[in-house]
């Protein structure tokens, strides 16, 4: 065992509204609690750019003058809250990682979703690291809370390793090919992609436009859900959706979930295998009937989302490779140098193949009345910083990139919403996560079953 | 029929580029992978998918 928690028993959003509505807490002190962690701890870690101390200070300290007036209709107010530095924050710089835009004047205004959040009351802390464009899995420099000398994941490292470390109480984080879910589950948080095309991409430095989405990250299913109700202007559905999430007495009585088999059991950890098992096994003794599917086109799917993003980033980012491709990282160039060659019989092959993808992935829904499906997050809990190549326990070999992704990108071609949850740790102690998969514009049911399954995990 | 090397070279060219040697050598690995995985999921015949279909089947149980 060499990992650790770094952060066993968290803040939740819930229990710290509860907290600041009693008084038992106040704004400021939460402010100073988590600045102290980040100046104690963010040196190590990195997840943090641009962290404004003596302004968040006197924004916590007039959070609590409010506080004393009648009570603020702002459901989430005094909440600190990360945001992933390819979201634009008024004020800030959205470097993306991206030496191009080192120099980069502030964004004039907040993206959509970061506008609607902060009506909601929220405090932004700051912008957390990102992989270079969003554009990978390492999220370098950032690393994980558990083991530092181990990758968050990407390209929402920043934002999950944050929450892990107990820096913030909930983040933004964008998903293309897995960038929510992946370092949810290497940093042990949760995180929810949406439907594709639920929310906003306006003011968000786009990867691939047609496959990109943002969606919060968390530490449990129901702040998870607090901030997607916010990022969406929901704010008076907030107060009651307290009590839809109850921590005793949940069941999963008359639900479907089906367990991939095939492609989402070859080449992985047997922890994690072991962890999906047991995560259908609690979820059947909580009333659930489990059904075990194959699904023929995942592998398509996956090659669907690869191939489009591919070419879509190459068209982001075309000018800049003609310009300066010195100030391009490797990962990134090579990627974009691909994407801008291949031919359009790729393009249209892929988006025949989303198609079919979301074609069938309904068929198997409707076919086996399901409610939600479980699949792992990634095949291999966090890998070592510079490790580009997953040795699998068959003697087996695949780039580390496109092994975590493998079992996230299916869906971001289906477009399906997906909570991502901490299911438990391997033999190092490091985090294992799951992945439970809903119909389009489904959240709420999702969440329920996610939740229940929380609850027992 | 060109070679996959020389296919890049003339896409590297028509993308308005020049690569180095070792560039272009990298690139060819990676173009005949995706190739590769492209040839694998192709299908057999493109039939129109319905529109209707997707929405329709989703549908049926929420």
């Amino acid at each position: 065992m060499t990992a650790t928690n770094p952060n066993p028993n968290p803040l939740t959003i819930r229990e710290a509204l509860r907290q600041l509505d009693a008084k038992e807490l106040s704004t400021v002190e939460l402010m100073k609690d988590v600045l102290t962690r980040i100046q104690a701890t963010d040196h190590e870690i990195m997840a943090w750019l641009d962290v404004r101390p003596r302004y968040l200070l006197d924004l916590a300290e007039a959070a609590d003058r409010r506080r004393t007036l009648p009570k603020p209709a702002l459901p989430l107010f005094g909440i600190p809250i990360g945001v992933k530095d390819i979201i634009d924050v008024a004020s800030y710089q959205t470097v993306c990682n991206m030496k191009a835009r080192e120099q980069i004047d502030p964004a004039p205004m907040d993206a959509d979703v970061v506008a609607k959040l902060r009506q909601s009351g929220v405090l932004f802390l700051g912008k957390t690291e990102t992989q270079e464009a969003a554009a990978g899995i390492f999220s370098d420099p950032c690393k994980n809370p558990w083991d530092p000398e181990r990758i968050p994941g990407g390209s929402s490292g920043g934002s999950a390793a944050a929450i892990a470390n107990g820096t913030c109480l909930g983040a933004l984080g964008t998903d293309t090919g897995g960038s929510i879910r992946i370092p949810a589950a290497l940093c042990g948080v949760t995180g929810l992609k949406p439907t594709l095309g639920r929310l906003s991409n306006r003011g968000i430095h786009p990867l691939s436009p047609s496959l990109d989405t943002p969606g919060p990250m968390a530490n449990t299913v129901s702040d998870c859900m607090a901030l997607y109700l916010a990022m969406q202007g929901k704010y008076r559905e907030i107060p009651a959706m307290w009590e839809r999430f109850p921590e005793d007495g949940v069941n999963l009585k008359g639900k479907r979930i089906g367990v991939f088999t095939n492609f989402f059991t070859e080449h992985i950890q047997r922890e994690v295998d072991d962890a999906v098992k047991d995560v259908a096994g609690k979820a059947e003794q909580l009333g659930a009937e489990i059904v075990y599917i194959e699904w023929p086109e995942a592998y398509a799917a996956r090659v669907a989302a690869v191939h489009i993003s591919r070419i879509e980033c190459a068209q982001v980012h075309r000018d800049l490779l003609h310009s300066a491709p010195e100030l391009m990282g490797e990962q990134l160039r090579i990627r974009v140098e691909l994407g801008a060659i291949l031919p359009a019989d790729i393009w249209f092959n892929a988006l025949a193949a989303q198609e079919r993808a979301r074609q069938s992935i309904a068929a198997l829904y409707e076919q086996h009345q399901l409610d939600a499906t479980i699949a792992p997050s990634t095949p291999v809990t966090a890998p070592k910083v510079g490790e580009m190549v997953i040795t699998y326990e068959d003697g087996s070999t695949e780039e580390t990139g496109g092994a975590l992704t493998r079992f996230t990108s299916p869906f971001n071609a289906t477009g399906q919403p997906v909570f991502a949850l901490p299911a438990g740790v391997d033999d190092d102690g490091l985090p294992i996560g799951i992945s439970l998969v809903g119909r389009p514009d489904d959240e709420w049911h999702l969440a329920d079953i996610a939740h229940a399954l929380e609850q027992v995990l | 029929m060109p070679s996959k090397s020389e296919q890049v070279r003339e896409l590297v060219r028509l993308a308005g580029l020049t690569l180095p040697e070792e560039r272009l050598e990298k690139l060819t690995a990676l173009f005949e992978a995706t190739l590769e995985q492209a040839e694998a999921i192709r299908p057999q015949s493109t039939p129109h998918p319905k529109p209707s279909g997707y929405d329709a089947a989703w549908e049926t149980r929420k």
